[in-house]
């Protein structure tokens, strides 16, 4: 099994054993969390490119980081933003050109609604929007970027273990439309990539 | 005085800095390089590697494959002149001594992203070597020139408006050396890489007598010719 799925399968039941352990528990208060003010996540990212996409065919990427901060602004609706980063080595310079790594920046807006909430399992569905820079290392100090916009959806559960903190684990279906002008037999490997990425880590709730 | 180096400082960096621009890489490009290279027999030259590059940086590679095709995707430079280059040892690549080499100048041209060269010859390369040997004792004098074909080209693909591009090309061009001998060299050679199996043309001259002339097949990669006077 891909070491990707396993970490998400294992976060998922790790959710699922706190649930079962915390059944005694009343440390918890199970009123609704969208009246608290917002929210912080920070976690792990796995990255799944598409097989057709540059991203794929032309690097080996390192897993990375995903931040967001929100808050809501009314009972069940959040607004905030994102950070999420994750770096790759290139493997095959025919294909993308002659440098070495890059390190994959993406920056947005996250919209997302509360819509299910129970015991002390919440689900979020979030989106947005954003922009991305893939920022491409060169040995000799001749650095240059690749860049253009970002869409993603992005549906998270959660599970509180305290009133202030939680564990989660999302799924991102992230499209990123990219500026790059090449010849159009490649165009389609460059000019978007779509990941099918996964994160899971803690939510501080404030 | 001294408020005045702030000013200096910043405009060497200014200097420095569009110097260096014109080897800057271009953010969002990728152009695309296809070819076929063959020998001068029409034979495809397989596992020959193939560069974009500028003078500094190197943009983008692969080797040739068993049919001598290459395919590949490179970086760009937004001010500098973009260079092909296959089996040029003056880049400190990795070169094949059997063939000559080739080097293509502003291979790009506006904004194009897709670069098909179709077919490129390369020429075998062979090693001429001219020996004079003069006879014990003799007072003559021995000029002579060597004409022979260089195994390199260099062209310029998309020559600029405001240059002489004529002067840059020299695609497999004949060359000449000219050499005068003293009485007082005993022997003497001289070597030159030429193409294979093409001629080289020694026209000689003792003296102020009548000039003569040899026309030498170089047909293996090693020949050589004696010149006795």
């Amino acid at each position: 099994m891909n070491f990707r799925i396993k970490l998400v399968v294992f976060s998922f039941s790790l959710m699922f054993f706190s649930t079962v352990s915390a059944q005694d528990s009343t440390t918890v208060e199970t009123k609704s969390y969208y009246n608290r003010k917002g929210m912080i996540t920070i976690g792990p990212y796995f990255v799944n490119p598409n097989k057709e996409s540059f991203v794929n065919r032309a690097y080996r990427i390192e897993n990375g980081t995903a931040v967001s901060a929100s808050g809501y602004v009314a009972p069940h609706v959040i607004l905030g933003g994102r950070f999420s980063q994750f770096k790759g080595t290139v493997t095959d310079r025919t294909f993308v050109g002659d440098y070495d790594r890059t390190r994959f920046i993406q920056t947005g807006v996250l919209l997302g609604y509360h819509f299910f909430e129970e015991k002390r399992f919440q689900i979020i569905l979030q989106g947005g929007l954003g922009w991305v820079t893939y920022s491409n290392i060169k040995s000799d100090a001749r650095d240059f970027r690749d860049s253009g916009a970002s869409y993603y959806l992005t549906p998270q559960l959660s599970f509180s273990i305290f009133k202030w903190l939680a564990v989660y684990g999302n799924i991102d279906f992230r499209f990123d439309k990219l500026k790059i002008k090449t010849s159009p037999e490649i165009e389609n490997a460059f000019d978007h990539v779509n990941y099918l990425n996964f994160s899971t880590g803690i939510r501080l709730k404030i | 005085m001294k408020k005045l180096y702030p000013l200096v400082s910043i405009l060497i960096f200014l200097v420095l800095n569009s110097c260096s621009d014109d080897e800057r890489i271009q953010d969002n490009i990728r152009l695309r390089f296809t070819g076929r290279l063959v020998d001068t027999e029409g034979l495809p030259v397989s596992d020959m590697e193939v560069f974009s590059r500028t003078e500094k940086t190197e943009l983008g590679g692969v080797l040739t494959d068993a049919t001598g095709n290459f395919q590949f995707n490179s970086l760009n430079v937004a001010r500098s002149s973009v260079l092909l280059t296959i089996n040029d040892s003056r880049y400190g690549a990795e070169t094949n001594p059997e063939f000559g080499s080739i080097r293509f100048l502003e291979v790009r041209s506006g904004d194009q992203r897709n670069v098909d060269f179709d077919e490129i010859t390369i020429a075998k390369r062979a090693n001429f070597r001219l020996v004079t040997i003069p006879q014990t004792g003799t007072t003559d004098t021995l000029t002579y020139q060597v004409s022979f074909t260089s195994p390199n080209c260099i062209r310029y693909i998309n020559p600029p408006q405001d240059n002489e591009p004529a002067s840059e090309n020299d695609c497999f061009s004949v060359k000449d050396l000219l050499r005068i001998k003293d009485p007082k060299d005993f022997s003497d050679s001289l070597t030159v890489d030429t193409r294979l199996n093409s001629d080289v043309i020694l026209t000689y001259r003792i003296n102020s007598g009548a000039q003569n002339q040899v026309t030498i097949p170089v047909n293996s990669k090693l020949t050589r010719y004696e010149l006795s006077y």
